[in-house]
């Protein structure tokens, strides 16, 4: 069973995909900002992470540089408003863990195809 | 018969007389000397003269006479010859011997002829022809015993005998040697004097000339002198003249103007400190221009009336021909205009200054509103769609066929939603210059592959041909692909739209120069001449009613021609009404640098997600619509 852990400031968007992922059969859970996904992170070790690069508190580069020091280690799809440079991108993926990532508003289709691309089965 | 001749030249005129004097003469010849020849060629006249018994009687009379004549013959400053009719000399006083250096055998009975030059005597000669007897004198030179050639002045008459025939001549001459050489020496001392007159007269024609030549020069000098004096006079500029003391010694009318006094009197004289406002300075100036030649700087001047003005000074020392400072004369601007304009211009500065700061901080408040705004708004239709698709995929429960029409409806208008924002976001960015380009190495022939892929979905439905004709090994060009895509997209969507049933669009691209060429042609109903620049405006849509119906705010052309410009190309249409148009841009092979640097960078990173600084961006959006704030920071 794959575990994911949608962070997302808002709340009706993390429902959403919560909802779509649990019809699809994963073990899900929420995080709204950093600091939460961080704790989370650590008790309910997802093996997958969607998570919004524009949420108050800790940047996604701190999000990032913190989750190096952790044990779990998930697979991290950012969920984007804006285009990455080539530059960006390889950032992105230099430190570790970040996988893809998609642009908001998003196909639930191209989501779901993403997730299941980076899904252990 | 001339006045002024010698006595015995008028005696010996007499013939009558001359004979008897002869008769005597003869008669003596025994006694006299001077005779050892007897006279055998004395001529019949003078026989006849001789053999005259009445004579005797005569001899007696003639003796005192000739006593007389003797004497004035012998003591005569004069030489006298007498010469026989065959030109040969009978008869000379003692001044010819002395005359000619000659004795009486030089003399007697020699052709006269010998005594003068061969030239001379021709000239004597023909002299004699021409005068026929007549007396007559002319100048000549003789010739003495040592061939000496002396200047002569000769008195020539004839002697006749009783019975008017030639018997004789006698010769009166006069040595002019000294007279001539007096001569001589006059003419070349005229001449001389004649030289130096010359030479005179040139060294005096030539030290006029020097002399005007000076004189004009002075002119001139007096003139620039008279020039500059009436330029001081007249300037705008105060002018002052000090002395050493401190005395002012003149000032212009400007001066006069400028500290509001009536007339030199009140001035000249006085000391010039009383014009300066601080004495301190005043001092300094002074010291400056005696010492080290002149002063330039800003001074606060004092008027009549003490009123204070900003003035400019220039001053500079005067100086003698030895160099030294004789006075100073000082040259004022008045700059209170200047300073106020100064003061204007720092001030104007300082507010420009101040609006760069507003606008800087202004844009970055835009940039950051545009991103947030961008975030903002698609997140909620990320819920919307999200659910409305999972509704029609039946993820939550089955759905009925009305109901999946109403989701339709929901999804479509989402989608359309979501256009629409992100078109405004483009052209805002577009506008502000913040938008953020992504620019990589691009296989042109499969981009346009890509794209018509895309369009011919949409133009299938109106069973529009999309084709493609490319050059086959098009350059790749470093470019923003997805915004290029965008492009293209546009502009096949309006072609597909304003293309009626069955007909095709052609995708064309080729090489051209440092371009490459991109065209998309339809035949539709075209774009009128008049409308054909401003489609590319801003909001301007050529057919509202249609473009209602499809979607889409008019922006869609000017995001094209906004990221086209932003690559280095440009971007136009050309169209005929009914034919059809043809839209074409192009794209540099060298890419524009900095395609990136054309518009500020947006990073992303950098977006705040610090909660306040988010919270106070979302209360920026309140206050850029407030008049308040912007009257604030105006």
């Amino acid at each position: 069973m794959n575990r994911i852990m949608i962070v997302d400031d808002e709340q009706d968007l993390r429902e959403m995909i919560n909802l779509m992922m649990t019809k699809e059969g994963y073990e899900t859970e929420m995080a709204q900002d950093g600091i939460d996904f961080l704790k989370k992170n650590d008790n309910f070790q997802p093996d997958i992470v969607t998570l919004d690069v524009m949420m108050p508190g800790l940047t996604t580069k701190d999000i990032l540089e913190e989750l190096k020091d952790k044990y779990n280690k998930p697979k991290i799809i950012l969920l984007t408003v804006v285009r990455f440079s080539d530059e960006e991108k390889e950032k992105l993926f230099k430190m570790g863990n970040v996988v893809d990532y998609i642009t908001k508003p998003f196909d639930v289709d191209e989501l779901m195809t993403t997730i299941k691309d980076n899904s252990v089965d | 018969m001339n006045e002024g001749e010698p006595e015995i030249v008028k005696f010996l005129r007499d013939e009558e007389r001359l004979g008897k004097l002869h008769s005597k003469l003869q008669s003596s010849y025994k006694e006299l000397e001077i005779l050892d020849k007897p006279l055998e060629n004395v001529s019949d006249d003078m026989v006849n003269v001789i053999s005259d018994t009445g004579r005797k009687t005569r001899y007696s009379e003639l003796d005192g006479l000739e006593e007389k004549y003797k004497t004035i013959f012998e003591n005569s400053a004069v030489a006298i010859t007498l010469t026989d009719k065959n030109e040969r000399i009978i008869l000379w006083n003692k001044y010819t011997e002395d005359l000619l250096g000659m004795n009486k055998d030089d003399l007697y009975m020699k052709p006269v002829e010998l005594l003068y030059p061969p030239e001379e005597w021709r000239r004597i000669r023909s002299e004699n022809v021409r005068q026929k007897g007549m007396q007559h004198h002319l100048e000549t030179k003789m010739v003495r015993k040592n061939n000496e050639l002396i200047d002569v002045d000769i008195s020539l008459s004839v002697l006749k005998n009783h019975k008017g025939r030639v018997i004789g001549s006698v010769g009166v001459i006069r040595d002019i040697t000294q007279r001539k050489m007096m001569e001589l020496e006059l003419q070349i001392a005229y001449e001389k004097l004649e030289q130096r007159v010359k030479e005179r007269t040139a060294e005096i024609l030539k030290s006029n000339e020097l002399l005007k030549q000076e004189i004009n020069e002075r002119k001139k000098v007096e003139w620039s002198l008279k020039i500059k004096d009436s330029a001081i006079e007249s300037s705008i500029n105060a002018i002052v003249f000090v002395d050493p003391t401190g005395a002012v010694t003149y000032v212009n009318p400007s001066f006069l103007n400028m500290w509001g006094y009536d007339s030199e009197k009140e001035i000249l004289g006085k000391s010039a400190v009383k014009f300066w406002h601080k004495k301190e300075l005043y001092m300094e100036v002074m010291e400056a221009t005696f010492n080290k030649g002149g002063w330039v700087g800003e001074l606060v001047a004092e008027k009549s009336d003490g009123a204070l003005f900003d003035t400019q000074l220039s001053a500079n020392a005067v100086k003698d021909e030895e160099k030294n400072p004789i006075c100073m004369m000082a040259s004022f601007i008045d700059i209170t205009a200047r300073k106020k304009i100064e003061e204007k211009f720092r001030k104007s500065q300082m507010r420009i200054e101040q609006q760069n700061i507003q606008l800087k901080k202004l844009d970055k408040l835009k940039s950051n509103f545009l991103n947030i705004t961008s975030h903002e708004i698609r997140t909620p239709m990320c819920s919307m769609k999200g659910y409305v698709q999972m509704l029609l995929k039946k993820t939550l429960g089955d759905v009925t066929e009305e109901q999946k029409r109403g989701l339709m409806v929901i999804l479509r208008n989402v989608d359309r939603l979501d256009n629409l924002i992100r078109d405004i976001l483009d052209i805002s960015r577009l506008e502000s210059g913040t938008m953020k380009f992504i620019t990589e190495i691009t296989d042109i022939n499969k981009m346009i592959g890509e794209v018509a892929e895309t369009m011919r979905l949409s133009a299938d439905l109106k069973h529009v041909q999309i084709d493609e004709e490319m050059e086959d090994k098009l350059p790749e060009l470093v470019i923003d692909q997805e915004r290029i895509k965008q492009v293209l997209i546009n502009i096949v969507n309006n072609a597909i739209k304003f293309s009626p049933d069955g007909t095709v669009i052609i995708i064309r691209a080729k090489k051209e120069e440092e371009n490459v060429l991109f065209e998309v042609q339809d035949f539709g109903r075209g774009i009128p001449g008049d409308k054909q620049k401003k489609i590319f405006e801003t909001f301007y849509q050529v057919d509202y009613s249609m473009d209602r119906t499809f979607g889409g705010a008019g922006l869609g052309l000017a995001i094209s021609r906004g990221i086209v410009l932003a690559h280095g190309g440009s971007i136009w249409v050309e169209s005929k009404l009914g034919k059809g148009s043809t839209f074409g841009f192009t794209l540099p092979v060298k890419s524009v640098k900095d395609v990136e640097g054309r518009f500020r960078e947006v990073d992303v990173f950098m977006v705040e997600t610090d909660s306040e600084e988010k919270e106070n961006n979302l209360r920026m959006g309140e206050y850029i619509n407030n008049e308040e704030w912007v009257r604030e920071n105006e």
